[in-house]
């Protein structure tokens, strides 16, 4: 049975453009995702992982609140181990909660400031395994500690004493102590400097392979996600383009993809010239057709009118383009 | 432009806090000087102490800064005015707040213009601005027209960059200029950056911590840690083969750098209001000697254009201790 998977999902957004105008901003659309459970392999769990990757406006966020069910989609289903969840209340939602978590891009706002680390740790404990005693709780907020890089010492601090690395690491010490499945980070690592997102990048990877956590990877830095992920979706105003494995390099054929991995800055300091001309679309006027193709090279008549659906051209691979 | 020895420093009450501590670097006509180092290393203080912008209560207190012959330091006030923008330009991490919110990008790119040049003819402003954004690949009339927010972040960036560029400076500084954009806009940005650079024979200090971003626009890089630089040289050769274990340890954080499983450099930086005596990076150092926790290293020529500030390295290459430091 597939762990998570949605179904022709979309969310849209009303917003008042003016006193007597509405404006539907459709942030995703039509997106279908399965999210497996795949065993972990011994090359650091890498095997596991999927990366999300897209340009600011794309819909990636929002995907991931919705895989998250932090929102409600407005269209499609999502089903959670083969049950609808969708529009299941909050209140029936704990043993997929359980199951899934999050990492947010601002750690330091998803920690609440008056609470101590033993309480902020101690808190999803209570949630999920109200069982346990204080002194079962205490070893186990020790155990996750060490494993994060903090010492059980801070348990009497607060969130202010730590430094940004740190509150990012007492973060995924948060999400990680119920023991997920699923672990979706949104730009957990963006922002970061190199030293502080290569230690958590390791982190994340050593925690996978300990607790068998997998990641969806909401990124778009996209070195970051060819380190820790084996499978690549790529999103274009709102739909996913291309579903690739990372490890297959040169084998992206759309060309979205193309250009996003020709705009990587190369790193013997020969930078080609090649980038991709204008901006996204704004999600409230797609254009019609495929929605890339005001911006694509290679377009023909029939981008401007049909808008391309995902389809299988080679293991593991799924691509959205016509010219495909 | 030489920087030589530049000291910055924040008062505070439970100490100074030396956020450049003897900066040295060069930079040539034509080419691109990247500044690389993690937050808190002193980047941002840099750039803004070579514009004399540090804000009170922080202070430059010492060093030279030459620009055609004349230590910036010695300036007075409205001379110090004239040569920010015209002979010196930057341009801030967040084009956002660069623009005012209330006015056009156009017109405020005018009144740049207008404040350093007297003009023949008032619509001359117009014009100079409009070319600029054409050479950065700008839909010049609707970007002259619209307000920042109006704008996509890579256009509004560009737009700030446009009206660095606008008065022809010899020295441009960019402090995170491309950081919080897409690959794709930052790709944009980078292109019209080096394209600039070559056409008018400027120079450019490209503060970032984006490795990879440096790697595509500068021809010589410089490491700084806790307020000194730490290695200097030609971007390809120090990427290729660093000298100082820092330069190391981070180009094996980077995962672009890195092939295998990463090696990040453990720790965090040091607080710079009391930085451990001796050299600021031993603490993190896994070579670090008895010297290293005693002496602070200076930048010292250890093969042509390269510095490195390491008593290790330096002990390698002059084991009789014969060195010239930069």
């Amino acid at each position: 049975m597939t762990f998570l998977s949605g179904r022709n999902l979309a969310k849209s957004y009303i917003t008042s453009k003016n006193l007597w105008h509405k404006e539907e901003i459709r942030a995703v659309h039509d997106v279908s995702i399965e999210i497996e459970l795949e065993s972990i392999r011994k090359d650091g769990g890498r095997a596991a992982n999927v990366g999300l990757v897209g340009e600011s406006g794309s819909g990636k966020s929002t995907l991931a609140r919705l895989l998250s069910r932090l929102e409600r989609p407005t269209g499609g289903s999502l089903q959670f181990r083969g049950e609808e969840i969708s529009g299941l209340p909050e209140n029936r939602l704990l043993p997929f909660r359980r199951e899934v978590q999050v990492i947010f891009q601002d750690a330091a706002a998803s920690l609440n400031p008056r609470h101590s680390v033993e309480k902020i740790l101690s808190e999803p404990l209570r949630n999920f395994f109200p069982d346990l005693n204080r002194e079962e709780r205490r070893v186990r907020i020790t155990d996750i500690l060490r494993q994060v890089g903090l010492s059980p010492d801070h348990c009497g601090r607060f969130p202010h004493e730590f430094s940004g690395g740190q509150k990012r690491r007492l973060a995924i010490a948060r999400s990680v102590i119920i023991n997920p499945s699923l672990l979706i980070c949104d730009e957990a690592t963006s922002g970061l400097d190199v030293s502080l997102q290569g230690q958590l990048l390791n982190l994340f990877l050593e925690l996978g392979e300990k607790f068998g956590v997998h990641y969806l990877l909401v990124s778009h830095d996209l070195p970051a996600v060819r380190y820790l992920c084996s499978r690549v979706l790529v999103m274009y105003a709102g739909r996913i383009v291309e579903d690739f494995q990372a490890a297959a390099t040169g084998v992206s054929v759309h060309p979205y993809t193309r250009a996003l991995l020709e705009s990587e800055p190369s790193l013997d300091g020969n930078f080609s010239p090649r980038f991709l001309p204008g901006e996204p679309p704004d999600p409230a006027k797609y254009p019609a057709g495929c929605p890339f193709h005001p911006r694509c090279g290679e377009r023909k008549a029939v981008c401007r009118e049909e808008i391309p659906q995902l389809k299988l051209v080679g293991e593991k691979h799924r691509v959205a383009c016509h010219l495909v | 432009m030489e920087v030589k020895n530049l000291h910055t420093l924040f008062p505070t009450t439970s100490g100074d806090i030396r956020a450049a501590n003897g900066i040295n670097f060069f930079m040539e006509e034509g080419r691109c000087l990247a500044l690389i180092g993690e937050s808190g290393a002193g980047k941002s203080v840099t750039a803004l102490s070579l514009l004399r912008l540090v804000p009170p209560p922080g202070k430059t207190t010492g060093g030279e800064i030459i620009l055609d012959g004349r230590d910036l330091l010695r300036l007075g006030k409205s001379e110090m005015r004239r040569i920010r923008g015209e002979d010196l330009a930057m341009v801030f991490q967040d084009s956002l707040s660069t623009f005012n919110p209330v006015r056009t990008v156009g017109a405020h790119i005018c009144e740049t213009i207008k404040a350093h040049r007297r003009l023949p003819r008032v619509s001359l402003a117009r014009e100079i601005a409009l070319e600029k954004m054409v050479d950065l690949g700008l839909p010049a009339d609707r970007v002259f027209r619209s307000f920042p927010f109006q704008l996509s972040g890579g256009m509004r960036q560009r737009a700030a960059l446009a009206m660095a560029l606008c008065l022809h400076p010899r020295v441009l500084i960019t402090d995170e200029a491309t950081t919080s954009l897409d690959v794709t806009l930052q790709a944009q940005v980078l292109y019209y950056l080096k394209k600039h650079l070559k056409d008018c024979c400027m120079s450019v200090l490209f503060i970032t911590h984006d490795l990879a971003a440096a790697a595509a626009v500068a021809d010589r890089v410089a490491v700084i840690y806790a307020g000194r630089i730490v290695e200097s040289g030609p971007l390809k050769e120090v990427f290729k083969q660093p000298l100082h274990p820092y330069t190391r340890a981070l180009l094996r954080s980077h995962p672009s750098f890195c092939p295998g499983i990463l090696e990040p450099i453990q720790g965090s930086p040091p607080d710079l209001a009391n930085l451990p005596a001796g050299c600021s990076f031993f603490p993190r150092c896994s070579e670090a000697g008895d010297i290293c926790r005693s002496s602070v290293p200076d930048l010292v020529e250890m093969a042509h254009e390269r510095g490195a500030a390491c008593h290790l390295v330096q002990k390698q290459v002059y084991p009789e201790g014969k060195k010239a430091v930069l």
